[in-house]
């Protein structure tokens, strides 16, 4: 190996390491600073408590934050996911999208947040629409259609075409052919579909702040405006239970890739 | 020959004189896609327990046909009845018809035993029912010790035997197989395809057969229909459509063929072919100035010295040893043909000098395209 191809070597180690670093610091910090028992954010902390957990599990505020969180999270999850699913069903049964149809689909990734969410306040608005969590789990969902557009399009063009006619000669309708054989296959794609969109709305901040209910803020919202007003290690201890959640979610993601590369794949050509 | 076909009878008459049913009967189809017509007027009936294969090349429509049969496709004219019920416009799933395709369709996330429980869990047959049903079409296949294990557990083979079973268990009225074998090495191919001629036996249910290969079509069917361009272009038993080919398309898809152009004016059983021979061949005169002789490579005779049935000089130009016989490129006539001789007769060289004939029985007159 020369020594440039060395040094190209340890200069991309080194990169991805700061990288990694610069990611995780903040949670580094963040999740002993929760188990503090002083009154401000203190790193590290000289004394553990579960003082901040109980003050948080125990404040209405925060509870309530929570559950309206959960809430819109699931409306927009399901919006999501079933979309995806219906656009999955449109490519397996007449091919590939159109190349415009395609775009829109994906546009949410390329848009910023921060343009939706001053577009959507404008037009909020004049309707007295602003503030309506249904509003907010509606565009969490459109921002969530990339991923799931992607993960169902990728899943049902992977099901083999004439499966449902197969089926269909067997005597399946095409509400049992969905339920009995498309969905089963897709359902690793579909839980991923519904974890990701989920956690796409679970930690959405920009459109919440702006568009999102005010008096009963989702979590996300919420802790902004916390922050703004005080810090005090309550913040930390509410990070670390929302960072436990995603840790949940990437695992559950994590396991279903394993069961996928299992369970899906076809015949062998060899004989035993 | 299609003509008989197109009249469409419900009562024909099997080679031992009993009186069938016409199990699936298709008059005057015609499907376009677009501009193109894949199937032009085509009429075709398969008699009950009978094995019909569609034979043709990729293009020929004899996919769309076998699509249309399962209700996939919808036909753009024409009707298709199954024991005389109008299914023309019948759901797939209303139509009883056990298919086999040539992709792996089995379900990936059930086990081969639930697969092939999946049309009896669909009509909601009582479960100790369909345990014994799916046993037997378990045993019947050979996959009984593989019953539990997932599609990514089995192999290639034991997947078709798999569809096959699933195809079957639910007793269809008529089954339908699209190239089942396409996906299969050679040897497999073989074992598969006496399986599936010897449970359509036993089953004695009607089957339309489709494939491209033409070996497979002879060693399976009663009879085989070639498509062409979306029309039938023959229909009659695989012996018949070997020995009297209609023209010289089908003698040269149907096995090798040698074809010499020909006048057709036979006199003293022999016509003119190129450079003004005179050539023995059996029947009549074919009135057309478009003719061909026929002359399949194994009635070719090969020998070194002049004779009977070798009088014509030629010159070796290829041998190919395929073991228990050798087939032998030969330039005659001003043209090439294909000899096959017996893999134990006499090693000919390239180049070397023979005479070839055939006896006028083993040659016929046929028309040119």
């Amino acid at each position: 190996m020369s020594r440039s191809h060395i040094l190209v070597r340890i200069a991309a180690v080194a990169f991805v390491c700061a990288y990694f670093v610069f990611l995780l610091a903040p949670i580094v910090v963040m999740v002993p600073a929760s188990f503090t028992a002083h009154d401000i954010l203190s790193f590290p902390p000289d004394q553990l408590s579960m003082r901040w957990y109980s003050e948080v599990l125990n404040s209405r505020e925060w509870l309530d934050s929570a559950a309206m969180s959960l809430e819109i999270a699931i409306v927009s999850m399901v919006i999501a996911t079933v979309t995806g699913v219906l656009v999955g069903f449109v490519v397996y049964h007449y091919g590939p999208l159109g190349s415009g149809l395609r775009l829109l689909l994906l546009s949410p990734m390329l848009v910023p947040h921060i343009v939706v969410a001053t577009g959507l306040f404008q037009v909020l608005v004049p309707m007295r629409l602003l503030g309506d969590p249904w509003v907010l789990a509606i565009a969490q969902a459109a921002m969530a259609l990339p991923v799931t557009v992607i993960l169902s399009i990728a899943a049902f063009d992977a099901i083999e075409r004439s499966l449902w006619t197969a089926a269909s000669t067997l005597g399946a309708r095409w509400h049992q052919i969905t339920i009995k054989v498309m969905l089963p296959i897709a359902a690793t794609s579909i839980v991923a579909s519904l974890i990701l969109s989920f956690e796409n709305s679970w930690h959405e901040v920009t459109l919440a702040v702006f568009v999102g209910p005010a008096v009963q803020a989702t979590l996300p919202s919420k802790m902004f405006s916390f922050l703004l007003q005080e810090s005090t290690p309550a913040l930390a201890a509410v990070s670390t239970l929302l960072l436990v959640i995603t840790l949940v979610c990437a695992a559950i993601l994590g396991l279903l890739s394993i069961r996928r590369r299992r369970n899906e794949a076809q015949p062998t050509s060899e004989e035993p | 020959m299609d003509d008989t076909a197109t009249n469409g009878a419900t009562l024909s008459r099997s080679p031992a004189g009993t009186s069938v049913k016409t199990a699936i009967s298709i008059e005057n189809l015609t499907v376009r896609y677009g501009e193109f017509a894949a199937l032009k007027n085509l009429s075709l009936t398969v008699a009950d327990g009978e094995l019909l294969t569609v034979l043709g090349p990729s293009g020929s429509g004899k996919s769309t046909l076998l699509n249309i049969v399962a209700g996939s496709v919808f036909a753009d004219e024409g009707r298709i009845r199954f024991e005389g019920l109008d299914v023309t416009h019948m759901p797939p799933h209303k139509r009883r018809i056990g298919m086999v395709f040539q992709r792996y369709t089995l379900f990936l996330n059930r086990t081969v035993a639930e697969n092939i429980a999946f049309p009896l869990e669909i009509r909601k047959t009582d479960k100790d029912i369909q345990k014994k049903l799916v046993a037997e079409a378990l045993d019947m296949v050979g996959l009984t010790a593989q019953a539990s294990r997932y599609p990514s557990q089995i192999s290639g083979g034991q997947a078709q035997r798999a569809a096959l079973a699933r195809a079957v268990v639910f007793k269809p009225a008529i089954m339908l197989m699209d190239e089942p074998l396409g996906a299969l090495d050679r040897a497999l191919r073989k074992t598969l395809q006496y399986e599936i001629r010897s449970l359509q036996q036993r089953l004695r249910v009607p089957m339309l057969y489709v494939t491209h290969d033409q070996e497979e079509a002879m060693s399976l069917s009663d009879r085989i229909v070639i498509v062409r361009d979306g029309k039938i272009y023959a229909d009659g038993p695989p012996r018949e459509l070997y020995r009297s080919p209609r023209s010289t398309w089908g003698a040269n898809f149907l096995g090798d063929a040698n074809c010499l152009p020909t006048d057709g004016v036979l006199n003293h059983g022999r016509v003119e072919v190129a450079d003004s021979q005179l050539v023995p061949v059996s029947g009549q005169s074919s009135g057309s100035k478009k003719s061909s002789v026929l002359v399949r490579p194994e009635n070719l005779q090969v020998s070194r010295t002049s004779g009977n049935n070798a009088e014509f000089k030629a010159e070796v130009e290829w041998v190919e040893y395929l073991g228990p016989f050798q087939k032998i490129r030969l330039k005659c006539f001003g043209t090439e043909l294909v000899a096959q001789v017996n893999g134990q007769s006499g090693d000919f060289a390239k180049g070397e000098h023979v005479f070839i004939g055939w006896r006028g029985e083993d040659a016929i007159l046929i028309e040119q395209d």
